[in-house]
């Protein structure tokens, strides 16, 4: 692996996490009692950003490292069935980024309306879990895509 | 110093802040319930241990995906396989859940408390058997899924007895109190 590819993938990794810290802080934050709009804008862009950056530098780890090398190590390993997972995690870090987008969007516009127990609050608790639980599962997925190509 | 030595301090004052702030809640929460209610200032002190713990929470996941970058770059791929560390990461998202729920008033205080707590503990020993290469196991012949499994039964267990003995230290409290 050149060091190109390897910061690119430490990265990856970073960002991947740091986006997975901000889902759960904005779960976090719309679950308190009083809501703090600059603490879930924040979060939320943090999160998004974070993402959108994860997914070009895990695009750049797939076409450079991916492809060339690690696809048929994988499928030749000991762990064949990992690859399936490169593709649900590609597929959940694309759907993690864009519902973040769709949060940031929803949290910043309107913000008049998003009170303490109104519909839009709901909505977004419920839209926040589910983006949480993708994520996780992303993070899990590429720790086990990790290893497989030995 | 390399790498390793950064991560591994980093990792270790992430863990201390974590298991010490899921320690002084414990403490802070069984002192103010003493009198049945939490106090403005008893509320602020608990506010305080919450921000420790979420800190060393956030440290410790950080220098924790670190180590995994490491063992991808040093060729200590089996690492990655290690039963022990997915029952932590098992763990780990059990405690952020149950934050989740406490902080939405969906759990009690009786299993949140001993969740929230036990883990915390849990996640450092299970921190110990990764570094020294412990193979946990009692359910038959080792795999993956009797050690895996092996960990998470302790686990529901000493939740189980926490909770029974917490309760019981928060019950004593009252009561001499009163």
């Amino acid at each position: 692996m050149s060091s190109v590819v390897g910061y690119g993938l430490i990265m990856h990794v970073l960002l991947s996490v740091v986006g997975l810290i901000a889902s759960y802080a904005i779960v976090m934050f719309l679950l308190q009692r009083t809501l703090n709009l600059n603490h879930l804008k924040v979060a939320s862009i943090i999160g998004f950003i974070s993402y959108f950056l994860s997914s070009l530098t895990g695009l750049y780890f797939f076409s450079a490292h991916y492809l060339p090398v690690l696809q048929e190590a994988m499928r030749g390993g000991s762990y064949a069935w990992a690859e399936a997972f490169v593709w649900v995690k590609g597929g959940l870090l694309t759907l993690v980024t864009l519902t973040m987008l769709f949060m940031v969007f929803k949290i910043v516009r309107k913000q008049d309306e998003l009170t303490a127990g109104s519909p839009r609050h709901k909505f977004l608790i419920q839209f926040g879990s589910y983006t949480l639980a993708a994520s996780i599962l992303m993070v899990l997925a590429g720790v086990i895509v990790a290893g497989a190509g030995k | 110093m390399d790498v390793y030595a950064w991560l591994l301090i980093a990792h270790l004052l992430g863990t201390v802040l974590a298991i010490g702030g899921a320690t002084m809640i414990e403490l802070h929460l069984t002192q103010a319930l003493k009198d049945g209610k939490v106090s403005p200032d008893e509320g602020g002190m608990l506010a305080l241990d919450y921000r420790a713990v979420r800190v060393g929470f956030a440290i410790s996941l950080l220098s924790g995906f670190g180590f995994l970058l490491l063992y991808q770059f040093t060729g200590q791929l089996f690492r990655l396989y290690d039963p022990v560390l997915w029952a932590k990461m098992f763990i780990i998202i059990i405690v952020g859940v149950n934050a989740l729920l406490l902080q939405a008033h969906k759990m009690s205080l009786y299993w949140g408390a001993a969740l929230s707590f036990v883990s915390w503990w849990m996640i450092g020993l299970l921190g110990f058997f990764l570094t020294n290469g412990v193979k946990y196991n009692f359910l038959g012949d080792y795999s993956f899924f009797t050690s895996f499994m092996s960990v998470v039964v302790t686990f529901a267990v000493a939740v189980a007895v926490g909770a029974a003995v917490l309760h019981f230290i928060r019950s004593k409290v009252t009561m001499k109190k009163s």
